[in-house]
């Protein structure tokens, strides 16, 4: 099956006071055309800097190792100008706050126009064509006006819809879109994630977000993840009814739901390690109510969809 | 149980701010109560007015227009003075546990704060109450000593309840009191406030957009948009079966964890308009998947419907969100 | 299949030391220290008295044996009146620097905790202390009380609270806003309790930077006002008053000159080492707790 974006091995470490810490740590993932994948972890979970990393804007004190291939090429094969060149042409980046991400003196006609220029050497005009042509597409309502304003000069919800044009103008293989919608109202989330579930074209989507019913609203393929290891995956519907990870688990009965008997919440107890923390063993062991000797002296590798000694099954109670 | 009293109210309560544009109706002509014992959640987006009404309960700006009553006595133009009683009953834990902390201080100090200010302790016997306090909110005693920065935000937010219960409040104000922390931490915070709740008898004002955690923890639901109270009742009447459009808006608008829920959400266009230029007549008009011509001129009084709740609507229980609610045994 | 390139997984490097104090505030803490020592038990490095003249040695130029830094036109002992001279500028730099930050600081703070037509008025009387030629303070000081320690130290206080008051000012308007200060209002504390408990400990970084900047501003100052005749009465051992003595004689015997400039360079520099390592220190810290 024909690949957008492969991970394998993955690993992004900052420097600490004890030394390189990995926030990383291994990662193989692998993204297939037209695909919605999200990427569910609590902070510190590593999934922000996975999404970084794989369009290789890491902070500049970052090690990364690994390797990223984007169609058949090892972005760490290949030089940097034609690596940067390969990401700008099929990965595009919406960022949390999309008034940090554009530029606030030039109107989103020009910003976006200048990409799609750059890309396609194609003329103003035409630019102009496929700029209303987006515009209209992520649902901005009178677009001909609006495309003139600056981005201070719009609302929360279309900032986020403009920069969503922004990274699906050259058509790019892949978006990949960090907590795009924790800044937003709910109804205005509600609208952003419609667009991130039907509006995104041909291009495949990786989600990276803190809230499971986010994630199981939008995507088809979920991916959790805990301090800086990928613990469980799944097709969404398989996911939610019948996890297997007791991470997994714990997350979903640590969400309050619509039930009339409102039983109490299970919450996971205590709170993921720090970075600089040394686990020796499965790095949730410490919090899991499964763990025995083997998962404290012994990290479990991910296979089979999974990273567990004791993969539980049967419904969540 | 106990009989039901109401312990803190407001009635016709409005705030208004001065802004450059003009004048900007935070919140206008809200009637709002918290008896004893029970969770009063209020619910709406930003600029609905929600944050501004309950600091406006706890007397932290002055109401342009209406009362503010704390069990019979009306608080609203009381000066700070005569208002420390008020104080000790009254108490507030914020959303962000990392700026409501002051970063300098000992843990032990953070809890000895309010101490401080109302009775006269020597130091040990402030430390003990702390102490006390520490543990009543699942944190060990030893911490009294540290510094809030290094702990992480589910302890921090601990202590934030902690130092709330130190001069034993009567209502407790929780603004988005789970929202700043992680998805495996907030349960623990729910769990808590609820047992704190049940030992203590203490009434809980819940500022929140989520309406998932507002039906888990309240008894009575305010739906807010734009500075005026659309809907409230009883939480299992307003949440499950909400009959003003834009109740129906938002609960549609939560992210479903099951297929059902997401087929036939409803999904509002455009944005809340800004509280300085509202819409006239119905504010929601211009989002209403359900407006006719009479809510651009009429505005909907609050009325009362037969089961009790309160709707501003011409067309209640017209629009329907179809989101799935269980029942598990 | 094509070849992979694994790279190493990770490097463990050796622990960095945690940046406790930068450099320049430890040499700058270090030179101001010895400094003060100087000033406190300044007799003990006396060669002579610094008054005592001897007519017979006037402008007798530096040497080993007899005055290290030379005499000067009355005979005295220009080593020891730089000594002596310690104790007047650091005293009057300390005092001025107190008496600015008292003002300061209480201006600054109630400026920015008043909301209403009070905070108006008192940032208008920044703006106005701000754009006061310090000159016309201290002649109309010296007018009116005459010359002196006090009389300087004093005009030093009023020339430089305006610069302080307006950083407080502008620093306490955001810390008003943290919630601990709301939460602290909520609990029932008043103001002065909440200022003491909460804003001043926030402002302590901020405040020991612009003391150690405005300590060297004011030495600045106070040499310029003595070197007017505006400051210390004549004949006392100061810098200033050195320098103004040392003018008619600039070519015959430099090193009148000379002394009283090094102390001063030396100093000043001491102090803006000190306050820009106390603003490196602070940045880092901030930066930390960013992270």
């Amino acid at each position: 099956m024909k690949k957008v974006i492969e991970v394998k091995n993955l690993q992004v470490s900052f420097p600490t006071p004890i030394g390189y810490s990995a926030v990383v740590r291994g990662i193989n993932l692998t993204i297939h055309p037209g695909e919605r994948v999200g990427i569910v972890g609590e902070s510190g979970s590593g999934k922000t800097m996975l999404g970084l990393s794989m369009l290789g804007i890491q902070p500049n004190s970052a090690k990364v190792s690994g390797n990223v291939f984007i169609g058949d090429i090892d972005m760490a094969n290949t030089s940097d100008a034609i690596a940067r060149k390969l990401r700008g042409n099929y990965i595009s980046m919406v960022f949390q706050e999309p008034l940090t991400a554009l530029n606030p003196v030039r109107t989103i006609l020009s910003q976006l126009s200048e990409s799609f220029r750059r890309h396609n050497g194609s003329s103003k005009k035409d630019a102009e064509i496929r700029v209303l042509e987006i515009l209209t597409s992520v649902g901005i309502p009178v677009p001909k006006e609006r495309m003139k304003a600056y981005p201070h000069q719009l609302s929360g919800g279309l900032r986020q819809r403009v920069m969503i044009a922004l990274a699906l103008i050259n058509k790019p293989d892949l978006v990949v879109a960090d907590e795009p919608t924790t800044a937003l109202d709910t109804t205005i989330q509600a609208q952003i994630l419609d667009l991130l579930r039907s509006g995104m074209g041909e291009a495949a989507l990786m989600l990276i977000t803190h809230d499971l019913a986010v994630a199981a609203d939008v995507c088809n393929r979920i991916v959790v993840m805990y301090a800086g290891n990928i613990v469980e995956q799944g097709p969404v519907a398989e996911m939610l009814s019948n996890p297997r990870h007791p991470y997994t688990r714990g997350l979903l009965s640590a969400i309050p739901k619509f039930d009339q008997a409102r039983p109490p919440l299970n919450p996971i107890p205590g709170s993921p390690p720090t970075i600089t923390e040394v686990v020796p063993g499965c790095r949730f062991a410490s919090r899991c109510s499964y763990a025995d000797a083997q998962c404290t002296s012994s990290e479990p590798i991910f296979a089979n969809n999974i990273a567990c000694f004791h993969p539980v099954t049967g419904p969540i109670e | 149980m106990t009989s039901l009293h109401t312990i803190l109210s407001a009635v016709d309560l409005s705030v208004t701010f001065k802004v450059p544009a003009g004048s900007l109706h935070a919140v206008d002509s809200v009637n709002f109560h918290v008896d004893s014992g029970e969770t009063v959640a209020i619910v709406g987006e930003s600029g609905s007015g929600k944050t501004t009404l309950a600091l406006s309960l706890m007397r932290s700006n002055l109401p342009t227009s209406g009362h503010i009553f704390f069990e019979d006595q009306d608080i609203t133009h009381l000066s700070e003075k005569a208002l420390k009683d008020f104080r000790k009953k009254v108490q507030m834990v914020f959303q962000d546990p990392y700026s409501s902390l002051d970063p300098r201080m000992t843990i032990g100090q953070v809890i000895g704060e309010p101490l401080r200010a109302h009775f006269n302790l020597s130091v040990r016997e402030r430390n003990e109450q702390a102490a006390e306090l520490l543990v009543s909110v699942g944190l060990s005693a030893d911490l009294l000593n540290r510094r809030a920065s290094q702990f992480s935000g589910g302890q921090r937010q601990r202590v934030a309840i902690a130092r709330a219960l130190a001069l034993g409040p009567k209502v407790l104000v929780a603004d988005e009191p789970v929202s700043a922390l992680d998805v495996s931490t907030q349960a623990q915070i729910v769990n808590l406030l609820q047992s704190i709740q049940e030992e203590r008898n203490i009434s809980y004002v819940l500022v929140s957009h989520d309406l998932r955690l507002v039906y888990h923890l309240a008894t009575r639901v305010v739906v807010m948009y734009l500075g005026k109270v659309v809907e409230e009742g009883a939480c299992d009447d307003v949440v499950a079966n909400p009959q003003h459009p834009y109740t129906a808006a938002l609960l549609s608008a939560v992210p479903a964890l099951d297929e059902a829920s997401r087929r036939d959400r409803i999904v509002l266009s455009g944005v809340p308009p800004s509280p300085i230029a509202r819409p006239t007549g119905c504010s929601f008009h211009p989002r209403c998947p359900i407006s006719r011509p009479r809510c651009s001129s009429e505005t909907p009084e609050l009325k009362q419907l037969l089961d009790g709740r309160k709707v501003a609507c011409f067309y209640p229980g017209e629009l329907q969100p179809h989101v799935r609610f269980t029942t598990s045994k | 299949m094509k070849k992979m390139v694994v790279l190493p997984i990770t490097r463990r490097v050796f622990p960095r030391k945690s940046k406790s104090s930068p450099l320049p505030l430890k040499i700058g803490a270090s030179i101001l220290g010895l400094l003060f020592i100087i000033a406190l038990f300044q007799p003990l490095f006396y060669r002579v008295d610094p008054t005592f003249s001897d007519l017979m040695l006037r402008l007798q130029s530096p040497t080993l044996r007899g005055a290290w830094l030379g005499t000067d036109a009355l005979g005295q002992d220009v080593y020891s009146r730089v000594i002596a001279g310690f104790r007047w500028s650091l005293g009057i730099g300390t005092i001025g620097t107190l008496i600015g930050g008292s003002i300061g600081i209480s201006l600054g703070i109630s400026a920015a905790w008043n909301r209403k037509r009070l905070r108006t008025i008192l940032s208008r009387v920044i703006d106005i202390g701000i754009s006061f030629p310090y000159l016309i303070i201290a002649v109309s000081i010296v007018t009116v009380i005459g010359r002196g320690f006090w009389p300087l130290a004093l005009t030093l206080g009023l020339v430089s609270w305006p610069t302080i008051a307006r950083v407080v000012y502008a620093e306490t308007l955001t810390l008003r806003e943290r919630e601990y200060v709301t939460a602290a209002r909520l609990f029932g504390i008043g103001s002065v309790r909440s200022i003491f408990t909460h804003i001043l400990p926030a402002l302590r970084p901020t405040l020991q930077v612009i003391a150690a900047f405005t300590f060297a501003e004011l030495l600045i100052a106070e040499s310029g006002l003595s070197f007017l005749g505006l400051g210390a009465p004549l004949g006392t051992p100061t810098w200033g008053n050195m320098l103004n003595d040392s003018r008619a004689y600039m070519a015959m015997a430099p090193w009148m000159m000379f002394a009283p400039v090094t102390a001063i360079i030396v100093t000043i520099f001491a102090a803006n080492l000190l306050g820009e390592g106390l603003n490196a220190r602070e940045q880092a810290r901030s930066q930390r707790v960013s992270q």
